[in-house]
């Protein structure tokens, strides 16, 4: 031993410091496997809002869909709306996440259907919603070279380095979230817009005036044959069908909504190919699909060309999908 | 193999647990060895082989300078380890240009393609090699008779790909005289690893990605956006470089061996001079100790301007085989002329004078990194003009994060580089440096991302 310590007195602080630090790493490997819904949730949007919706009390409605329903609906307004004309006190959460797919929308609908006293879920309908993309909920290591085997090596063994990407600032500010999941809406999170809301727009009035353009179409089932390729959209298909035969099962309504389009949009997203999708999916679900895409709705309701609503748009069309759902519930 | 991966810090771990298992010093040279090839080799093995040769013959060479003491032996070993470096590294570009000087005499000429891979590291051991041989032939070190001794020197992992570089008279005494652990030199080796890992991995790789797009696509940067970018590439290569650095003396510390430091505070320069005092420290002063004072240095006043000139010069074309370091040594060998010669870094200022100075050295360093940076002059020249002439544009989009980065960045080096000097962590006291190591430890771990080279790789 005399050979590797020499000096007596250096390793007096030194000893210590590698000792206490191994305990510092197992604390936080511990904290890591005890709290690990918090940790394994904040790196992925869509995690991290299903992981909120998973631990929030009872919740009655789920919005679910993209950027447009994430600015689009206020679960407040709408759960306020709501409780006036049905008497119901029902709460809401907004699930929608920016950069939405199909992919996206199977794992937190699966997820979200096992929660007890669900009761509705709002689905919206566009082509942000209905793109695919690579998987991407789930971090898996393609590489198979030695570092990414040895790193995978580790992230089975510790919890630490699985959720590692959580200690990241702009993830770790996600945490609170999950924390008071209770006391969230969904709609808190990632809005762009929030700041020239606050500053540029006025309250809102909701009136039965300003309400009269916010007439949806109905896209309804029926047999006629579409001229559509659908293996472009098989999996689409196959997911909304899984969709309803879950909600289903689960006594859950569904109502599929087209968000409104922004002008210069809607030669994108409404045109016929769109639009026969549409009418195919309706066919496919045996559902109706609520079309606001082609109202002629002011530019002054969107707060960008991307067709994101803004603060007098989202207390519009929140209220008109209470109102619809309302309509559904009388109907049913 | 790269310091920020997962590969290096179980190699790593292994090596030194061997090393120190150890007793024999021969045995624990042997460690360190076969830790550096399998080190250099696991990039590109064939790369290799050129090392192993370069090492043997160099060795050979070195027996040659010191036993017959000839010049003509000294310049004929300088040449060869010249030669060496010019075909790998400089043959593209000296043939293309040859090309096109002669194209315009002869039309339709061509030069043999080179496609030669670039040796890692390869002008950080060939500078080793000239210095070592240099002070041979000055008397200022013995001939290193044992080979081992002699690879390990040339080769030690720590410093082998982008330095320091370390000359005979301070290492090789230093694997001459058997190590014992050392608790407190192994804690601070530790936490340089550590901190220059923290540096590379969370500012310089961070910063990165808003770099190579913003010098991927000057013609669509705003002003605002062009300014932030240039700012920001000053940060990553600082960040980049003085992250390895620190990293190579962190473990060289923990196998008991010191290495000189390469970075203190740059960018809080107040004059040129000063910058490349502070800037890859081990460089600037073998390009004094082995080109500019050889050259004549500053003993004939009038040659001293045509001295630094051509040092500054030849250490931008060090950097790299183009036109774009070329400039960027010579403007760097101008400012310092200009410096002389108005007298400006002796002038001793205070205060708010002197910090307006700093401001002044730092964006002038940070405008000439855009030659370094930029992949052709006519790129460079793409970025002064979002820099420089308008049309003036401070659309700002996404920008916020890249603003935030740098001030953290100055901030977080300044506070961190602190407890880099001497025993300034070691000192401190154990809760500080418990929660100092641990909050770096895990941002390593929250911004590991795919593994980024270090930027001096390539050099």
């Amino acid at each position: 031993m005399k050979l590797f310590f020499k000096s007596s007195n250096s390793k007096q602080k030194a000893l210590p410091y590698f000792g206490f630090l191994l305990v510092i790493f197992i604390a936080l490997e511990l904290l890591f496997n005890t709290a690990s819904v918090i940790f394994s949730n904040t790196t992925s949007r869509v995690r991290l809002k299903s992981a909120m919706f998973e631990l929030r009390g009872d919740t009655e409605v789920l919005f679910l869909g993209s950027s447009r329903f994430k600015d689009g609906i206020s679960p407040d307004l709408y759960s306020k709306h709501f409780l006036e004309i049905s008497g119901k006190n029902w709460r809401s959460f907004n699930g929608a996440i920016t950069g939405a797919n199909i992919e996206r929308l199977d794992y937190f609908f699966n997820k979200a259907i096992q929660k007890k006293g669900l009761k509705y879920v709002v689905i919206e309908v566009s082509m942000p919603q209905l793109s695919r993309k690579k998987e991407d909920i789930i971090a898996t290591e393609k590489d198979k070279d030695l570092d990414a085997k040895l790193s995978g090596f580790f992230a089975e063994k510790s919890k630490l380095i699985q959720w590692r990407k959580a200690l990241r600032l702009d993830n770790l500010k996600n945490a609170p979230a999950i924390l008071f999941s209770d006391y969230m809406q969904g709609s808190e999170l990632y809005r762009q817009g929030i700041v020239s809301d606050l500053f540029n727009d006025k309250k809102t009035s909701v009136n039965k005036e300003l309400l009269k353009p916010w007439t949806p179409l109905v896209i309804a089932p029926n047999t006629q044959h579409m001229s559509i390729d659908t293996a472009d959209y098989s999996v689409v298909f196959n997911s909304f069908k899984n969709i309803m035969q879950k909600a289903k099962a689960n006594k859950v309504n569904v109502l599929l909504v087209v968000p409104p389009l922004a002008n210069n949009k809607k030669k994108e997203e409404s045109h016929k190919e769109v639009l026969n999708l549409y009418q195919k999916l309706a066919n496919v679900t045996q559902q109706k699909i609520y079309n606001f895409a082609l109202l002629d709705i002011s530019e002054r309701y969107f707060r960008d060309k991307d067709s994101h609503l803004n603060k007098q748009g989202r207390d519009l069309f929140s209220v008109r999908v209470a109102n619809l759902m309302a309509q559904n519930l009388i109907k049913n | 193999m790269l310091f920020n991966s997962v590969t290096f810090i179980c190699f790593h771990i292994l090596a030194l647990l061997l090393y120190w298992v150890l007793a024999s010093q021969r045995l624990r040279l042997l460690v360190l060895l076969l830790s550096s090839l399998v080190f250099y080799g696991w990039y590109y093995w064939p790369g290799l082989i050129l090392l192993s040769i370069t090492i043997a013959i160099n060795y050979g060479l070195s027996w040659a300078v010191s036993y017959y003491k000839k010049q003509w032996i000294f310049v004929i070993a300088i040449l060869i380890n010249l030669c060496n470096l010019a075909w790998f590294k400089y043959a593209t570009f000296i043939f293309d240009n040859i090309e096109l000087l002669l194209s315009k005499f002869i039309p339709n000429i061509q030069m043999p393609e080179i496609n030669y891979w670039l040796p890692l590291g390869i002008s950080f051991y060939t500078f080793q090699f000239l210095g070592y041989l240099t002070d041979l032939k000055r008397g200022e070190v013995t001939f290193e008779k044992s080979i081992l001794h002699f690879a390990v020197f040339k080769c030690l992992y720590a410093q082998l790909i982008a330095g320091p570089i370390v000359r005979a008279k301070e290492l090789l005494p230093q694997l001459h005289k058997k190590q014992y652990f050392n608790f407190q030199n192994f804690q601070k080796g530790f936490f340089l690893l550590i901190g220059g890992l923290c540096i590379k991995i969370c500012t310089a790789d961070v910063l990165a990605q808003y770099v190579d797009y913003a010098f991927g696509t000057p013609e669509e940067l705003s002003t605002l956006h062009a300014w932030l970018s240039m700012y920001g590439f000053a940060f990553q290569i600082l960040g980049d470089f003085w992250g390895y650095s620190t990293i190579a003396v962190g473990i060289g510390l923990m196998y008991g061996i010191v290495l000189p430091d390469n970075f203190k505070f740059p960018y809080r320069s107040a004059s040129f001079q000063e910058f490349w005092r502070r800037w890859h420290i081990t460089l600037s002063i073998w390009f004094r100790d082995y080109l500019y004072i050889p050259l004549g240095g500053s003993r004939t006043k009038g040659l001293i301007y045509r001295n630094l000139i051509i040092t500054m010069t030849i250490a931008g074309v060090w950097h790299g085989a183009g036109w774009n370091f070329a400039i960027w040594g010579f403007c760097h060998g101008v400012l310092l002329v200009l410096e002389r010669k108005l007298g400006t870094n002796k002038i001793k200022l205070k205060g708010i004078k002197l910090w307006l100075k700093r401001f002044f050295i730092f964006n002038i360093v940070c405008l000439l990194w855009v030659f370094f940076r930029a992949e052709t002059f006519l790129e460079a020249l793409a970025f002064f003009k979002s820099l420089l002439i308008g049309p003036y544009s401070f659309k700002i989009s996404r920008l916020e994060t890249l603003v935030v980065i740098i001030a953290l960045f100055s901030l977080f080096s300044y506070r961190l580089g602190r407890l880099f000097i001497d025993h300034n962590f070691t000192k401190l006291s154990l809760t500080k440096q418990l929660l100092i190591t641990t909050g770096l430890i895990l941002l390593i771990l929250g911004y590991a991302e795919a593994k980024l080279d270090f930027i001096y790789f390539i050099f």
